[in-house]
């Protein structure tokens, strides 16, 4: 073969291929191939089984059976039959398992938003709440560990600062709910109780607010009104004031206030909520150190809240809101992670109380809230030893029953012999409450979230969030 | 071992439905939805991810109702079914459902064309979660590839378990309660009924035969086996007048 009949073959052929199937083929395979390749992740496989908990992302600690294959959570259900949350979760629970894994996670401690070493944060948290005034902020009061922290407080000369706890409401008692800007049907309360009393339809909702809101378009009434007047709708329906200076300091047609007064007089009992977010009075300029809980979800405080009168300890599962502009950020254990306490929700107009047992372990290194505060401040006091003695004091008073959900069974508090055997049912994800009882007692009471309803899908809303954080 | 024949659908209360979205993300992981990021459509709000139910809001003064809309298991000359040359999309002669077989699925998108209630969605990229979530899949379903078209087949995989559990115990049929798709178990309202409509007898087929009870697009007679409900008269008038109205219904994510 000559060179020139070698050049004409080989340039002949180059020009044939794309004409034959193999390039399209070749293509065709290798997009299967990497269609399929190991990137792709693959579930867990293990032994499934059922795990029994509640959700401690807000104030409501509604019922959680959590879907485990092996030692991974895989799914969030809600408990049917149970007392607080009677079958019902609010969209944040469904994906709560995820959020260990969130972005946002904070790894490691930080200062002044660099990463630093745990003892070394920690010695110098200690040596200035040693030096200085103190206080502790608890964003979730009414669990064992709120106790601990006013002891600690006590002991120390600190000061315990938490959003003023929820006197509760009669909402099985009323028949309309009028409410002044609150997100009734968003998320709000329990949403377990709440919104099986709207969806029965024996709780109307009057939504008054200063620009329409989801609850306001579901409402069965819904008020627009002046900035700052809501309150005149609450002494109309009072009979405090008439309709026509309702009007005029609302703004809203004097029919449409006729038409309201009418509904709500037609339906009977009436409730009014407001729909303010909780403050927490930070003392400023006579705190040095501000040492902050946030709960598991990283807190519902806005960084607008919190003037800067000291140094602020964040303590927190993810670098969002106070944590992310806190002199010091502490990386504590997210939802499922570390036992946890679900006291009271705000709105409930009877005690309860159960745990949150861990569902996975936690990242090596990572301390509770309580027990890091416990430290700075050298005190004896553990989260394990705060929730003994709540359980030995709800044991030693005899009230209430326990719905245990992975027997099915629902004892009174007596057939519990000791306080042992009480709260082996608690780790198995068992709930007090005492409906008979006449009013709960503070320390028990849980204060209202300053949570916003989740309205987005949270797997969709991750890669959303890593951008805000 | 042949089984009865079943037609699973649901009826959907509007008038209960609060837009929560309880339901969008029980679906997301009970199925393995990836996370996407949130690449909104071209002159929309709504994102460019995928949502095998998604929940529209529509809207008429100062009242607004929202409609969870998945696939509508439509039962007569199903579209995606028609149209489809890889026969990756099937319905099921003993339950009804139509599936989607993604192992079948070229990509070609034909059957996002056809489908009148744009229940289906493409997989534009691997599907990619946060380090560590991968351990919080769910091992029933498989993650899909790629490259293929995705969509509610009612959580097949709770029907398979469900079935796996009934055949152990020896039995032929499962127990209607066995058998509950993840958004029915998620909604806080109860606004979602689930069940077979050729049991007569049943909850779900007496609620589809309620006065207030429409279809989405009903003049189709694509025969959808998803219902919705509403005493509203404004609601059932904009349903049934379809793409008539789309300038009252705000595509967005509610």
């Amino acid at each position: 073969m000559t060179r020139r009949e070698l050049l004409t073959l080989g340039l002949g052929a180059a020009a044939a291929v794309p004409l034959t199937p193999v390039p399209w083929k070749l293509l065709d395979d290798s997009s299967k191939w990497t269609q399929n390749w190991n990137w792709i992740p693959r579930p867990p496989r293990g032994e499934p089984s059922v795990k029994y908990s509640s959700c401690t992302l807000c104030s409501a600690g509604c019922g959680i059976a959590a879907r485990c294959v092996g030692t991974s959570v895989i799914g969030i259900a809600p408990v049917a039959d149970h007392p607080v949350s009677k079958g019902v979760l609010c969209p944040l629970a469904f994906g709560a398992h995820q959020l260990p894994f969130h972005p946002a996670r904070l790894t490691c401690p930080l200062r002044h938003g660099r990463p630093a070493r745990i003892e070394e944060v920690t010695a110098e948290i200690a040596g200035r709440v040693k030096a200085g005034r103190f206080a502790i902020v608890d964003e979730r009061p009414g669990r064992a560990v709120s106790e601990a922290y006013q002891r600690i407080a006590a002991a120390n000369g600190g000061a315990y600062i938490a959003p003023v706890a929820g006197n509760g409401l009669p909402l099985e008692d009323v028949r309309t709910i009028v409410s002044l800007g609150a997100p009734v049907l968003e998320s709000w309360g329990t949403p377990g109780r709440v919104l099986e009393l709207w969806g029965s339809g024996r709780l109307a909702v009057v939504q008054v607010e200063e620009s329409l809101s989801k609850t306001g378009a579901l409402a069965a009434k819904s008020l627009i009104v002046r900035q700052g007047s809501g309150s005149k709708i609450s002494e109309l329906l009072a009979g405090r004031v008439g309709i026509s200076a309702a009007s005029e300091a609302t703004g809203v047609a004097q029919e449409k206030l006729a038409d309201v007064v009418q509904f709500v007089k037609e339906r009977g009992a009436m409730i009014s909520v407001a729909g303010e977010q909780p403050q927490i009075a930070i003392l400023d300029g006579e705190i040095d150190t501000l040492l902050i809980d946030h709960g598991p979800l990283g807190g519902s405080l806005s960084r607008g809240a919190l003037r800067r009168g000291g140094v602020i300890v964040s303590l927190s599962p993810y670098r969002a809101g106070v944590a992310a502009a806190a002199d010091y950020a502490i990386p504590t254990p997210a939802f499922g992670e570390a036992l946890e306490e679900a006291p009271t929700p705000w709105d409930a107009m009877s005690p309860s109380y159960a745990l949150a047992p861990p569902l996975r372990g936690a990242p090596a290194g990572l301390t509770t809230p309580c027990d890091f505060i416990a430290k700075v401040t050298v005190s004896g006091e553990t989260q394990e030893s705060a929730i003994e003695r709540r359980v030995e004091r709800l044991h030693a008073a005899k009230r209430g029953v326990v719905f245990a959900f992975r027997d099915r069974t629902v004892k009174a508090m007596s057939e519990f012999k000791t306080a042992a055997d009480l709260r082996k049912a608690f780790d198995a994800g068992a709930c007090w409450t005492d409906r008979e009882a006449k009013e709960t007692p503070a320390e028990f009471r849980g204060a209202r979230s300053g949570r916003k309803a989740i309205d987005v899908p949270l797997l969709a809303m991750l890669r959303g969030n890593e951008n805000d954080s | 071992m042949t089984r009865k024949a079943h037609r699973y659908g649901m009826v959907i209360d509007v008038d209960r439905c609060i837009g929560c979205g309880a339901c969008m993300v029980a679906c997301a992981v009970e199925n393995n939805v990836a996370p996407s990021p949130l690449i909104r459509r071209p002159g929309t709000n709504e994102p460019k991810t995928i949502m095998p139910v998604r929940v529209e809001r529509v809207a008429a003064g100062d009242q607004a109702r929202f409609l969870p809309v998945m696939c509508m298991q439509c039962e007569h000359e199903t579209p995606c079914v028609s149209v489809c040359p890889q026969q990756a999309v099937e319905v099921d002669r003993e339950s009804g459902i139509v599936f989607q077989m993604p192992q079948r699925c070229l990509g070609c998108r034909y059957c996002m064309t056809a489908c009148p209630y744009h229940a289906r969605y493409f997989n534009w990229g691997d599907p990619e979660w946060p380090a560590g979530m991968e351990t919080t899949l769910n091992p029933s379903v498989a993650p899909r590839m790629r490259g293929v078209v995705e969509k509610c087949n009612f959580c097949h995989g709770r029907l398979q378990s469900a079935q796996d559990r009934a055949a152990a115990s020896g039995k032929r049929e499962i127990d209607a309660a066995d058998y509950v798709p993840a958004c029915v178990e998620a909604c806080p309202t109860k606004a979602i009924t689930f069940g077979d409509l050729a049991d007569a007898n049943g909850n779900v087929a007496r609620a589809s035969r309620d006065a207030h009870a429409f279809r989405l697009l009903e003049k189709l007679g694509t025969e959808p086996k998803v219902y919705y409900r509403s005493e509203l008269e404004w609601v059932r008038d904009l349903m049934e007048r379809g793409g008539a109205a789309q300038e009252n219904v705000d595509r967005r994510q509610a």
